[in-house]
C-alpha cells in the first residue's frame, strides 16, 4: 500500500512539473513604441552579422530621434516563420526589403497594412520629389483600389539587360574561328566546339558546346528567336509591339525549340542540362584542369566559371531568323514591397521621415555598398568612389555584409551612374563594362503591374499549372522533339489549364499600369 | 436435511441482473484506475497539443485571412476542394503519390523483416556488431546530402553507375530525365538508406522469442531455415501487421523535401506529388486554406486505406490496431 | 549400440552440412550488403575532404581530391556550432526520459485487455497520428501555454508519440505473458508496482528501441526549434547546421550573380562535413543499446 502511494506521488509530481513548466514561459514582451522605439523585421539570404546596421543606419536613426529594435531573418527559413508570424499576431511595426513579404503576401493581407500615400504627401519630401522626377516609381507601388501599402526602390548601378551568354575565347582562338553575329554561325561555331579539340588537350570528345548556366538555359539558348525573358516576378510575360504576350505560346518560341532540339540532337547541348542539379552544373563550369564548357549563360564570367573566367567573354547579341537582336532583360532596377508598415505601428509619422532619408543619392550608395569609409567614398566633387573590399573577399559579399545591398528603400537620380567611379575588373563595374556592348538592344523590361487581390490568387493557383506544364513540354521537346507535331494539343491543353483568363488578367492589369502611367506624367 | 428443506420451501431469490452488469462495468472501472494514471500524463499532453489545435480544421472551409483572423475569415465551404480536384495535377499528383507509396510499402516493408531476420542468424558476435553499426549508418544521412549523392551516382556522363557500366561497353541512358524510372529511384534509395534502421524494431522483437521454441524445435531436427520459418515469422507478426497497417496510413504523405531535391522538368510527369504541389502553390504567397483543404483530403483517403487494411488484418491475421 | 550411435553421429554431420551451407549464404548476403552500403558512406567520408567541384564532377572515388579540411574549419569557426552541441545534447537526454516515461506506460495500460473503455482510448490515441490542426493553430496554442523561447518547448509539448505508444502496446501484448499478472496478484501486487517492478526489468529491448528513435528523433529535429525559438542561445545543432548550410540551392531563390556562386560554394563545401559532424556522438551512443536488442537477455531474467 505504501509502495502504491509513492508511486502515485511520483506520478503527481511528474505531472505538476510539466504543468508547471507551461506557466514557466516568460511572457512576449509588448513593444510599445511609445519612447520612440520600433520594431522592424528585415530578410536575408545569408547570417552576415549585423554590420549592415551600422553606419549609415545608425546615424539616421539618431538624428530622427527614434530607436529601432531590428529582427533579422534567414531567408531558407522565413518561409515556415512568416506563416506564424503573420497569423500568431506578432507583427513588427514595419518589415523592410522586399525580399521579406511578396505581392500577394501584402494584398492578401491588405488589412494588416497601412496605405501610405498621405503620410508620403505630408512627411516625405524626398520621396515626393522622387516620384516627381520618375512617375514609374508611383506607378510601381500604386495599388488597384488607387492606395500605396509599399514604398519602392531604383538601385545604383544596374545594368540594362541582366544575364548574358559567355562564350569560350581561347577556343575560337585555338579552332580559328571568327565570333559568330548570327545564330547561323553560333550554331556551326557550337558544332566545331563539339567535333574538334576545342580545349586543346588532345581530347576532342570532353567538350560540352552549350553547358547549364545561371540562369534560364532555354531562353538563353533560343534568344535570337526573340525570347526576350524578363525578371521571374513576370513569370514568363514579354512586351511585343506594346502588348503583352505570353512567350510560350509565340509561333517564334516554337520554333526557338526546334532549333533547339537540332541542336541537341547535334550534341550541341550539354545532355544533362535538365537533369543535373546546381552543384553539378558548378562543376563542370568550374573545372580547375581544363575548361570544359565553351557557352553559358550568367551575370559575369567571374560567377560562371571561378578560375577559367579568363578565358571567356561576352557573347554579342545575334542576329535572329527576324534580323533582329536580342538580349535577356531579366536584372531589375526597380522594386517594390522594400517598406510596408504595419498596423501595429503607433507612430508611423516619424517612422517615415526617417525612412524618406534613404530616397537621396548619398543614402542610395551607401546602403548598397556601405557606410561612408567602409563601402564608399564620397570625393570634394560631388562624385563617388566605390572602395576594395579587404584582401580575399568578394566584392559582393562585402557589400551584402554592409548594407541591405538590393533591398530596402532607395532612389536615384539619371545620369547618377556616371558619377560613381568604381573598379571596372570585377563585380559591378565590370558587369555595366559588359553591359556597354549589349544594352542597345535590351528592351524595357515587363512593366511592374498591379494587381488586385482576387486576380493575384487566381494568377498564383494558375501558375503553378501552367509553369509546370510549360516546363515539362518544353524540356522534352528539346530532347525528343515534337514541338511542331504537338503545337495544336499543347496551345489546346494550355487553354483547358486556364490560359485564356490567365491572359486576361495580365491585360488588364497591363491596362490598369498604363492608364496610372498616363494619369501621372 | 432441514436446510434442504427450507430450500424446497422458501422461494429462491430473483436473480440480479442489472446490478451485477453495472457493478462489473464499476469494479472493471475501478481496477482501471491505476491504468489510468498511467495514462494520464500522454494523455493531457495529447489533449493540450494535438485535439486542441486541431480546431485548424475549418480553415479547409474557410477562405482564410491572417489579417481577419480565424474566426473573421469568411466560410467559403468546398470551394478549395472543388478547386483542388478540378486543377489540372489533381490525377497526376494523386496517381504519382499512391504509385510512390503503395511501391515503397512493397519492397521497403518486408526488407527489414527479412535483414532483422538476418542478422539474427549471425553468430559470430564481432562480425554481427559490425553489420549492424553500417547498415544503421545511412539512416543519418540527411536529405539534402543524399539526393546530392543519387544525382551524382546517376549521372549518365561521370557517374559512379556509368563507370563500372562503361567497362561493359553499355551505355548509361538518363535515368534522372525518364518519370517511369523515378519511383523506382525514389523507393530503392529510401530502402538503401533506410532498411538497416527500419529493422531495429524486428530485431528487438526477435530477442523476446524464448529460447526454449529453438530448443525444442532442434530436437525435432528442425534447420534454421524450418525455424525461421516457423518460429520467428509466425512470433514477428503481431509486429508486423501493427506496423504495417500505421504504414498503410500513411499513404498519402510522401514527403516533399527529396522528391523537390529530386525533380527536373523532364520527370515531372512521374515526379510531382501532392506535398511538392501544395509546396509551390504555397511559393507565391500563403495559400493556407487551400494546403488544409487538401490536407485534410489526405488525412480523411489516409483513414480510409488504415480501416481498410486494419479490417484485412483482423480478417487474416486476428491481429489489429483496434 | 553401435547402430544408434552411427544414426546420432551422421544426423548430426547433417545438421552441420545444412547448417553450413545456411551460414555461407547469411555471411554472403551480409557481407554483399556491407559493401553496398560502405562505399556510399566511405564516400561521404572522402567527400568531405575535398574539393566541391571533383565531387560533383565524379572524379572522387576512392581518396579525397585535393586534400582540404576546410568544410571543417569553415563549419567549427562558427562559434554557434558549440553552443548548438551543448543545447541538442540537454534536449536529447531530457526529451528522451520525459519522452520515455510519458509513452512507455500509456502503451502498457492500453495492452492491457482488462482496461475500462480500451477501445475509445486506443482511437484517441490513434487519430493525432493522421489529423492534425496545422501549423499556425498549434502554434497559437503553444503561445497561449507561453511556452515560446523556452527550454521546455523542446522536450515537453511533443513529447507524446502516438506511433511510439502503439509500438509499445504490441511488444507489451506479444511479450510479456498474461498470468504473469495473475502471479503477481495472488502475491498482492497492485498493478503499478506490477509495472513498475516487474514489467519493466523485461521491457529492456523496447525501452532500448523507444527510447534510441526519440533520441534519434530529437538530436536530428530542427523544424520545432525553427518555429518556436527566437533566443539563438536556445538553438539546437541541425538548426544551426542547417542554417550555415543555407538550404539548397532551389530553395535559395533569386539570388544573382556572384552572391549565388559564393554562396553554393560555402554550402558544398561545409555539406558533407556537417554530417559527420553531427551524426558521430549519436553513432556512439548505439553500441550501448546495442545488447538490448540481442536475443535471450529479457528471457533470461524472466526464467530467473
Amino acid at each position: 500500500m505504501r509502495k502504491k502511494l509513492l508511486i502515485l506521488i511520483t506520478v503527481l509530481v511528474m505531472l505538476t512539473s510539466i504543468l508547471s513548466a507551461c506557466n514557466n514561459g516568460n511572457s512576449q514582451n509588448d513593444d510599445s513604441n511609445d519612447d520612440g522605439s520600433y520594431r522592424i523585421a528585415t530578410v536575408r539570404w545569408s547570417d552576415w552579422g549585423d554590420d549592415f546596421l551600422k553606419g549609415f543606419v545608425e546615424e539616421t536613426t539618431k538624428e530622427a530621434g527614434i530607436n529601432i529594435k531590428w529582427d533579422i531573418y534567414l531567408n531558407s527559413e522565413w518561409g515556415d516563420k512568416k506563416a506564424v508570424l503573420l497569423a500568431g499576431g506578432e507583427l513588427p511595426d514595419a518589415f523592410l526589403g522586399s525580399i521579406a513579404l511578396t505581392d500577394g503576401d501584402i494584398a492578401q493581407n491588405q488589412d494588416m497594412f497601412l496605405p501610405l500615400e498621405d503620410l508620403i504627401e505630408e512627411h516625405m519630401p524626398n520621396l515626393k520629389a522622387a516620384f516627381e522626377k520618375d512617375p514609374t516609381l508611383r506607378a510601381l507601388v500604386t495599388s488597384p483600389d488607387g492606395h500605396i501599402y509599399s514604398l519602392p526602390k531604383k538601385l545604383p548601378l544596374r545594368p540594362k539587360a541582366g544575364n548574358q551568354l559567355f562564350i569560350n575565347k581561347k577556343w575560337l582562338d585555338n579552332l580559328g574561328l571568327e565570333m559568330p553575329d548570327t545564330y547561323e554561325d553560333f550554331y556551326n561555331v557550337l558544332k566545331a566546339f563539339k567535333e574538334q579539340d576545342a580545349n586543346g588537350n588532345g581530347d576532342p570528345n570532353d567538350e560540352i558546346p552549350f553547358g547549364g548556366g545561371l540562369a534560364n538555359n532555354v531562353f538563353a539558348f533560343t534568344l535570337p528567336f526573340g525570347m526576350t525573358k524578363s525578371a521571374d516576378r513576370a513569370g514568363y510575360m514579354a512586351i511585343k509591339d506594346g502588348e503583352p504576350v505570353f512567350l510560350p505560346t509565340l509561333d517564334s518560341y516554337r520554333e526557338g525549340i526546334e532549333w533547339m532540339h537540332k541542336a541537341y540532337i547535334d550534341g550541341l547541348i550539354d545532355p544533362e542540362i535538365f537533369t543535373q542539379d546546381q552543384s553539378m552544373s558548378d562543376a563542370k563550369r568550374n573545372n580547375a584542369d581544363i575548361a570544359l564548357v565553351g557557352v553559358a549563360v550568367g551575370w559575369t564570367p567571374d560567377a560562371l566559371f571561378g578560375p577559367n573566367a579568363d578565358e571567356y567573354v561576352a557573347l554579342p547579341a545575334l542576329k535572329g531568323p527576324d534580323g533582329n537582336r536580342y538580349v535577356l532583360t531579366d536584372a531589375d532596377t526597380y522594386g517594390r514591397n522594400e517598406f510596408v508598415i504595419t498596423k501595429k505601428c503607433k507612430n508611423p509619422e516619424k517612422l517615415l521621415q526617417w525612412v524618406d532619408k534613404f530616397y537621396t543619392e548619398d543614402a542610395s550608395i551607401q546602403t548598397f555598398y556601405g557606410s561612408f569609409g567602409i563601402g564608399v567614398e564620397k570625393l570634394d566633387d560631388g562624385t563617388y568612389k566605390v572602395l576594395e573590399p579587404p584582401a580575399g573577399e568578394s566584392a559582393d559579399i562585402f557589400a551584402w555584409v554592409n548594407s541591405f545591398r538590393d533591398f530596402g528603400p532607395k532612389f536615384i537620380d539619371e545620369g547618377f551612374n556616371e558619377k560613381v567611379d568604381l573598379p571596372k575588373t570585377s563585380g559591378d563595374g565590370l558587369k555595366l563594362e559588359l553591359d556597354k556592348a549589349i544594352n542597345q538592344y535590351a528592351q524595357d523590361p515587363y512593366p511592374f503591374v498591379t494587381y488586385t487581390r482576387e486576380e493575384l490568387q487566381r494568377l498564383n493557383t494558375l501558375r503553378v499549372d501552367i509553369d509546370s506544364y510549360v516546363e515539362a513540354m518544353q524540356s522534352k521537346w528539346v530532347v525528343e522533339g515534337g514541338a511542331t507535331e504537338e503545337w495544336d494539343s499543347y496551345i489546346a491543353q494550355l487553354k483547358q489549364m486556364g490560359l485564356d483568363e490567365y491572359m486576361d488578367i495580365q491585360i488588364k492589369a497591363f491596362e490598369r499600369y498604363q492608364n496610372t502611367l498616363k494619369e501621372l506624367q | 436435511m432441514i436446510k434442504g428443506h427450507i430450500n424446497e420451501v422458501l422461494p429462491k431469490p430473483p436473480i440480479v441482473t442489472v446490478n451485477t452488469k453495472d457493478s462489473e462495468r464499476l469494479k472493471k472501472f475501478k481496477k482501471s484506475i491505476p491504468l489510468f494514471v498511467l495514462l494520464l500524463p500522454s494523455l493531457i499532453l495529447l489533449i493540450c497539443f494535438a485535439y486542441i489545435p486541431m480546431y485548424g480544421i475549418i480553415l479547409a472551409f474557410k477562405d482564410y485571412s491572417p489579417s481577419l483572423g480565424i474566426w473573421g475569415s469568411p466560410w467559403v465551404g468546398f470551394k478549395h476542394f472543388i478547386q483542388y480536384f478540378n486543377s489540372y495535377q489533381f490525377d497526376i499528383t494523386l496517381k504519382n503519390t499512391i504509385t510512390i507509396s503503395l511501391y515503397s510499402i512493397l519492397v521497403g516493408f518486408p526488407l527489414p523483416i527479412a535483414v532483422a531476420i538476418l542478422c539474427n542468424q549471425i553468430r559470430r558476435q564481432m562480425f554481427r556488431k559490425f553489420f549492424q553499426v553500417t547498415i544503421y549508418l545511412p539512416h543519418f544521412i540527411s536529405t539534402m546530402v543524399m539526393c546530392g549523392m543519387i544525382l551524382i551516382f546517376l549521372s549518365p556522363s561521370n557517374g559512379l553507375i556509368a563507370n563500372i557500366l562503361a567497362l561493359f561497353g553499355i551505355e548509361m541512358p538518363n535515368i534522372m530525365s525518364n518519370p517511369s524510372m523515378f519511383s523506382s529511384i525514389y523507393v530503392w534509395s529510401d530502402v538503401w538508406q533506410h532498411v538497416g534502421w527500419d529493422s531495429i524494431i524486428y530485431l528487438a522483437a526477435l530477442s523476446t522469442i524464448n529460447p526454449t521454441y529453438y530448443e525444442a524445435a532442434k530436437m525435432d531436427g528442425a534447420s534454421r531455415l524450418q525455424q525461421i520459418i516457423h518460429i520467428e515469422l509466425p512470433l514477428l507478426l503481431p509486429t508486423t501487421m501493427i506496423l504495417l497497417i500505421l504504414r498503410a496510413g500513411s499513404i498519402l504523405s510522401v514527403g516533399f523535401e527529396k522528391v523537390l531535391l529530386l525533380q527536373n522538368p523532364l520527370n515531372l510527369a512521374g515526379s510531382e506529388v501532392i506535398s511538392t504541389y501544395v509546396y509551390k502553390v504555397g511559393l507565391q504567397s500563403l495559400q493556407y486554406s487551400l494546403s488544409t483543404a487538401i490536407g485534410l483530403f489526405n488525412t480523411v483517403v489516409n483513414v480510409a486505406v488504415l480501416l481498410l487494411v486494419n479490417w484485412i488484418s483482423k480478417k487474416l491475421t486476428d491481429i489489429s490496431l483496434f | 549400440m553401435i547402430f544408434k550411435r552411427n544414426s546420432r553421429k551422421s544426423k548430426l554431420t547433417k545438421k552441420s552440412w545444412g547448417d553450413w551451407i545456411f551460414d555461407v549464404i547469411v555471411y554472403g548476403i551480409a557481407i554483399l550488403m556491407i559493401i553496398m552500403i560502405l562505399y556510399p558512406l566511405w564516400f561521404i567520408i572522402i567527400a568531405s575532404f575535398s574539393n566541391p567541384s571533383d565531387i560533383a564532377q565524379g572524379t572522387v572515388w576512392l581518396w579525397p581530391k585535393d586534400w582540404s579540411f576546410d568544410g571543417y574549419i569553415e563549419l567549427f569557426k562558427q562559434e554557434v556550432i558549440w553552443r548548438g552541441y551543448l543545447n541538442t545534447i540537454l534536449y536529447t537526454v531530457v526529451g528522451t526520459l520525459i519522452a520515455l516515461a510519458v509513452n512507455i506506460p500509456a502503451g502498457f495500460a492500453l495492452s492491457r485487455n482488462d482496461l475500462f473503455g480500451r477501445k475509445w482510448l486506443t482511437i484517441i490515441y490513434v487519430v493525432p497520428m493522421f489529423v492534425s490542426g496545422g501549423l499556425v493553430p498549434t502554434y497559437l496554442v503553444v503561445k497561449n501555454f507561453g511556452l515560446l523561447d523556452t527550454f521546455w518547448v523542446m522536450v515537453v509539448p511533443f513529447s507524446v508519440s502516438c506511433f511510439n505508444i502503439i509500438v509499445a502496446r504490441t511488444f507489451f501484448k506479444t511479450s510479456i505473458p498474461t498470468d504473469l499478472y495473475e502471479a503477481a496478484q495472488i502475491d498482492g501486487c497492485g498493478t503499478l508496482r506490477y509495472f513498475f517492478t516487474i514489467v519493466l526489468p523485461l521491457s529492456k529491448a523496447i525501452l532500448a528501441v523507444i527510447g534510441l528513435w526519440t533520441a534519434v528523433g530529437i538530436w536530428n529535429s530542427w523544424f520545432n526549434a525553427l518555429i518556436y525559438l527566437n533566443d539563438e542561445s536556445l538553438q539546437p545543432l541541425q538548426l544551426i547546421l542547417r542554417r550555415i548550410l543555407i538550404t539548397n540551392e532551389s530553395l535559395l531563390g533569386a539570388a544573382t550573380g556572384e552572391l549565388a556562386a559564393e554562396l553554393r560554394r560555402l554550402s558544398d563545401m561545409m555539406k558533407y562535413a556537417a554530417i559527420v559532424v553531427s551524426t558521430a556522438p549519436i553513432m556512439c551512443l548505439y553500441p550501448f543499446l546495442q545488447k538490448y536488442f540481442n536475443q535471450g537477455v529479457t528471457i533470461g531474467a524472466l526464467k530467473e
